[in-house]
């Protein structure tokens, strides 16, 4: 049982109206991982999440959550699943003990002292209401609120959205707190590189609707490569190469980013006869921007247009 | 024990890489003797605030090297290398270092001659801090 | 789910206590003007008789009714739109409990709510007016019904708020879907004969916006996916609303479109002389004929002459009917004040009632009180007619007081009475024989013609009298043509001698003999005899007004007709054509995107019944999906089906663009 992938989707799909927000996405989770996904805004992972947790209808294909049908998810498993939201909306006139009242009647596992221990971390008013909240103390309100029921997979739809760097790193250690568990699961989309790279196991990301990108976070990094080639003169022309994600020129040097650099595409890069050539290592960020970003030759925004000194 | 260790995620070298870097400099600088005990995984993830995948694949790697062995039960300690790293990849990673050391100095001005003192100056006033046990 | 209820509770109580406050102003103004009223009718300024009695009264029915649409429609709404953000949406829905529980509490707390806003009220004012000396008018407990019908109407609307709220609509109109079913009920609610009836419709109408808001509830708004019951009750609910539309728009179009003088009437009348003449309306074109067809011209000037040149004779009428129901629905429907009593006469600080049961029964203006009743009290035994109620008279209606005749004249089925409201009295004018029954009977009021004051007319089973202001038989016909055919009589006195009789059919037999059962008239001398009589020739039908015709032909076959008038349904063979038309257009929608045979099958069927109105429903909810150009076959098919409608193949994985990075990941302990 625990061999069994906790998502798994198959030829998701979803319009909204003409446009295509998630094609054909296959996607499987395993148990027990931190799960990134990652993608530009408006790429489609919200839709994903919605779909998943039976929000949303897809247009075609599955998905399926802990082995049940997301359109048909059962109370039993809804109560093992925790969902935390990027506006962390709950109902204004309540207090914070109020939603943790609220919420408590109905999970049958809920835990007190985990929902009080988020709350004390997060410095919160049993008394306090809800529309008096800042975003990041409402965020540990949402995070108390889904920890306590101790779901076995957490989905979180861009928790960090808009949170301070004290809300943002508590929520991190929120998540590393759940892993103390092997069979808890955290399937989580996000903006913030930095919280990715020390939290995840894994990385998905989607392209404008395309999956393009399933593997360990490590060999994202390992398969993103950027080589930096300096020329005597102006840098030539670039030549089609395998992989090829961005170029950037400038007066004697070419620096190019591709997809898993091998000797082929060594060898069509020493044709351009370069002075020197050099793998420069990148940051997750880099490698995500370069990724993501526009292929084809890149430069800095409004680089051609003329300062006046 | 006084283990420090820092990890920055928006550098270009992996979380893992720079737990196992930072121990075995502390090891290297005798921060870290054999014997001493590291914090468990799980410890060293919740202080770095890191996935504990990452430091459980630093500490394999660090095991693999040979400089820390973990006892079931016990916790993860420090061991006198069993393997030595070959020479030329000690050669391979000290070379960086020479480089910036040496471009520096003759940056700022020293010359060769000054640089060599200050350099053997520095070796023994480590190995009298150290005491015979280098 | 008592968590849940209690959430409502506390989340919507403010508009609850909002409805309260301003319903009890409502019918606090009501009740304050109620005394100044009664005071109005002592000055002989007065109302009709349902002012007297809130409960019935039409214009505080119609607030009522309209607060409590208004309130049950946006308690239902607010209720949806509380959880408006998605992710508010989503923490609402995403928990270990069934949709069908949170939709539960939330229509248990609507309902509790809704009740504590309207209901309250509306049960103090009907509580204080059961208590004597609140209002100087009958009271009975089925007064009640009409505000308990209004009161349950709101519910509908409650669920038309519900659906409102929760259906992601694309365009702006179609949110309002609910609300044509909502206004229908109400509208049939007034014209309603029994209670029954409108809490059947009640809960017809209710049941189906219920349905049709649980779907899109279960789908979070969305068309698609719902269960095929929600589904059916909205198309239904739709099409109803749309149907409401329609027929408001053409009627209005049509209406400002063709000319206004449509309307076309004809009848006959009597001059003073004894002349039979015919009036012929079109718009404002009147023309003046006599029974033969020839125009008639005034005498001294040689013009055409107008109606109102005529002087009418002076006349009685009386019926054999009951209280003169000519059939229209108001008097018939439940919410009439003439189902209970009328407005009869003032004297002494008293208002007399004759309740619709045939008894005068007396209130007093400042205590408000009942203060008296006044019945014949006879039984009727062994061949004598019943003598223990009054029939009511032809003025008995949602009228006035009047004032002007203190004196009145009723009659039991066996003796004719006269009032004496000063003394208390009845004072027997004329008893029937032994077998015979007085079936209908009028007083004069007071005549232009000195002859005729004072007189009463009374139909028997057997004859015509006409009795003098001291009950003597002044003259006396036999009832022939008789009722139950001609239950109507109208008596003429004739100048400068005589009289005349017109007998008219009853509507319903009359329209069912073919028209054979014609209006007639006889001249009568002044000892009694029978000078001459007459038939009236059958007047040509009235031609219905263009705009109501259209509508009719584009009415849902569906639609039951026979809840029209016979001159409606001329066009109605013509309504098969539209319902044609949108079955073809549907099929062809349905064919480019690829519904199941079933669902074209369901679709032709529901367009054939419905016609356009169905078919306008049916492009207002449906979701249509989008298309993309096949990789097989290159035609577009639609992208909710695995595989393609036309070729058959699959759809084509995403291109590839050689940057993919896919490595497996393995299951980690």
């Amino acid at each position: 049982m625990s061999d069994q992938p906790v998502i798994r989707t198959r030829g998701l799909t979803r319009y909204f109206g003409a446009r295509c927000v998630v094609r054909d996405l296959n996607l499987e989770v395993p148990r027990g991982c931190v799960f990134a996904f990652v993608g530009r805004n408006g790429s489609g992972k919200s839709t994903t999440i919605r779909m998943l947790l039976g929000l949303l209808r897809p247009d075609r294909g599955q998905a399926s959550v802990l082995g049940c049908d997301s359109r048909q998810l059962t109370p039993e498993i809804r109560a093992r699943i925790g969902y935390l939201t990027e506006e962390h909306q709950l109902y204004g006139w309540m207090t914070v003990r109020e939603a943790g009242e609220f919420q408590a009647a109905f999970f049958p596992r809920w835990d007190e002292k985990i929902f009080r221990g988020v709350i004390g971390h997060f410095g919160l008013k049993p008394e306090a209401r809800v529309k008096h909240l800042s975003r990041g103390m409402r965020a540990g309100l949402c995070l108390a609120l889904t920890l306590a029921p101790d779901p076995e997979l957490l989905i979180l739809d861009d928790p960090a959205l808009g949170l301070d760097p004290v809300a943002r790193r508590s929520l991190v250690e929120s998540m590393i707190y759940l892993t103390r568990r092997s069979d808890r699961t955290i399937f989580f989309s996000s903006h913030h590189l930095g919280d990715v790279e020390r939290v995840a196991d894994y990385l998905a990301v989607l392209d404008y609707s395309v999956l393009r990108v399933c593997c360990p976070l490590e060999s994202f990094r390992d398969n993103v490569q950027e080589v930096q080639l300096r020329f005597a003169g102006a840098p030539p022309p670039l030549p089609a190469i395998p992989g090829f994600l961005q170029a950037i020129r400038s007066e004697n040097q070419l620096r190019v980013t591709c997809v898993h650099y091998n000797g082929e595409t060594e060898k069509v890069l020493r044709y351009l006869s370069p002075v020197s050539l050099e793998l420069v290592p990148l940051s997750l960020e880099d490698a995500f921007i370069s990724y993501l970003g526009e292929r084809g030759e890149k430069s800095f925004i409004l680089s051609d247009t003329e300062v006046s000194s | 024990m006084d283990l420090i260790i820092n990890i920055n995620p928006g550098s270009s070298v992996p979380i893992y890489k720079q737990i196992t870097e930072q121990v075995r400099l502390a090891a290297a600088t005798g921060k870290l003797q054999v014997t001493d005990q590291l914090p468990s995984v799980r410890a060293l993830a919740e202080s770095l605030v890191v996935n504990p995948n990452t430091v459980a694949r630093a500490y394999a790697d660090l095991a693999r090297e040979g400089l820390i062995e973990t006892r079931p039960g016990r916790g993860v300690f420090v061991i006198h290398k069993r393997k030595v790293l070959a020479r030329e990849e000690g050669r391979r990673r000290i070379e960086p270092l020479m480089n910036t050391l040496i471009s520096e100095g003759l940056a700022m001005n020293f010359t060769p001659d000054e640089l060599k003192e200050a350099f053997e100056k520095k070796l023994s006033q480590w190995k009298n801090e150290k005491g015979p046990k280098q | 789910m008592k968590k849940l209820i209690l959430k409502e509770l506390r989340e919507q109580y403010k508009i609850a206590l909002i409805g309260l406050a301003i319903l009890t102003v409502m019918l606090s103004l009501e009740f304050a003007g109620y005394g100044s009223h009664l005071r109005q009718v002592m000055s002989m300024a007065q109302g009709p008789s349902e002012s007297f009695q809130p409960l019935l009264k039409h214009a505080l029915l119609v607030q009522v009714s309209i607060f409590c649409a208004v309130f049950g429609m946006l308690l239902g709404w607010l209720q949806i739109r509380a959880e408006k953000h998605p992710d508010l949406w989503a923490f609402l829905v995403h928990r270990p409990i069934s949709r069908n529980i949170i939709l539960r509490s939330k229509v248990v707390s609507g309902f509790v709510l809704y009740a504590a806003g309207a209901g309250l009220p509306l049960f103090g004012i009907i509580l204080v007016v059961s208590i004597p000396g609140n209002v100087a008018a009958p009271f009975t407990w089925a007064m009640a019904l009409p505000l308990i019908s209004i009161f349950l109407v709101g519910m509908v609307y409650y669920f038309a708020g519900l659906l409102t709220g929760v259906r992601k609509a694309r365009w702006f109109a179609s949110r309002g879907v609910g609300l044509g079913l909502g206004v229908l009920a109400n509208i049939f609610l007034f014209v309603m004969p029994e209670f029954w009836h409108a809490l059947l419709i009640i809960v017809v109408t209710g049941s189906l916006l219920a349905l049709a808001a649980w779907g899109s509830f279960q789908t979070g708004g969305y068309y698609r996916d719902q269960p095929i019951a929600g589904k059916v009750a909205l198309i239904v609910t739709s099409s109803v609303s749309v149907l409401v539309i329609l027929g408001l728009t053409t009627t209005f179009v049509v209406n400002l479109a063709l000319s206004r003088g449509e309307y076309t009437t004809s009848y006959y009348q009597l001059t003073k002389e004894g002349n039979i003449i015919r009036i012929f309306r079109q718009g404002f074109d009147e023309e003046v004929v006599d029974i033969n067809g020839q125009t008639v011209l005034d005498e001294k000037s040689g013009q055409k002459i107008k109606q109102q040149d005529l002087q009418q004779p002076q006349q009685l009428w009386a019926t054999t009917k009951g209280n003169g129901q000519r059939g229209s629905y108001q008097q018939q429907s439940f919410f009439n004040i003439t189902r209970f009593f009328s407005a009869w006469r003032v004297k002494d600080q008293a208002l007399w009632y004759l309740t619709a049961d045939g008894r005068l029964v007396a209130y007093d203006v400042i205590t408000r009180r009942f203060a008296g009743i006044l019945a014949p009290s006879g039984g009727g035994d062994g061949g004598m007619a019943n003598d223990s109620r009054f029939l009511l008279p032809p003025e008995y209606g949602p009228g006035y007081f009047n004032n002007h005749q203190t004196r009145g004249v009723l009659a039991s089925a066996r003796t004719a009475y006269l009032v004496d409201l000063e003394k208390r009295q009845l004072k027997p004018l004329f008893t029937v024989t032994n077998g015979d029954a007085i079936q209908g009977f009028a007083g004069a009021r007071s005549a232009r013609l000195e002859a005729a004051n004072g007189s009463v007319l009374l139909l028997t089973r057997t004859s015509i009298r006409l009795l003098d202001v001291e009950g003597r038989t002044k003259l006396h016909l036999p009832y022939v043509p008789s009722s139950p055919e001609y239950p109507m009589v109208n008596f003429f006195w004739l100048e400068p001698a005589g009289f005349a009789v017109r007998f008219d059919p009853d509507h319903l037999l009359s329209e069912k003999s073919g028209g054979k059962l014609l209006s007639h008239v006889k001249w009568v001398n002044p000892d009694g005899s029978i000078r001459k009589a007459q038939d009236l020739p059958k007047l040509p039908e009235l031609i219905q007004k263009n705009a109501d015709r259209f509508f009719v032909s584009l009415l849902p076959p569906i639609f039951p007709l026979w809840s029209l008038n016979e001159s409606y349904r001329v066009w109605s063979g013509f309504r098969i054509v539209p319902a044609i038309l949108c079955a073809g257009i549907g099929w062809w929608l349905g064919r480019r995107n690829n519904f199941t045979l079933k669902a074209q099958i369901g679709w032709g069927v529901f367009h054939l019944l419905f016609g356009l109105p169905g078919f306008l429903a049916f492009l207002a909810v449906q979701e249509w999906p989008p298309r993309e150009s096949c990789p097989g076959c290159n035609k577009l098919r639609v992208i909710d089906r695995e595989s393609c409608e036309h070729c058959g193949a699959n759809f084509a994985p995403p291109e590839k663009t050689g940057t993919e990075i896919f490595e497996p990941l393995t299951y980690q302990s």
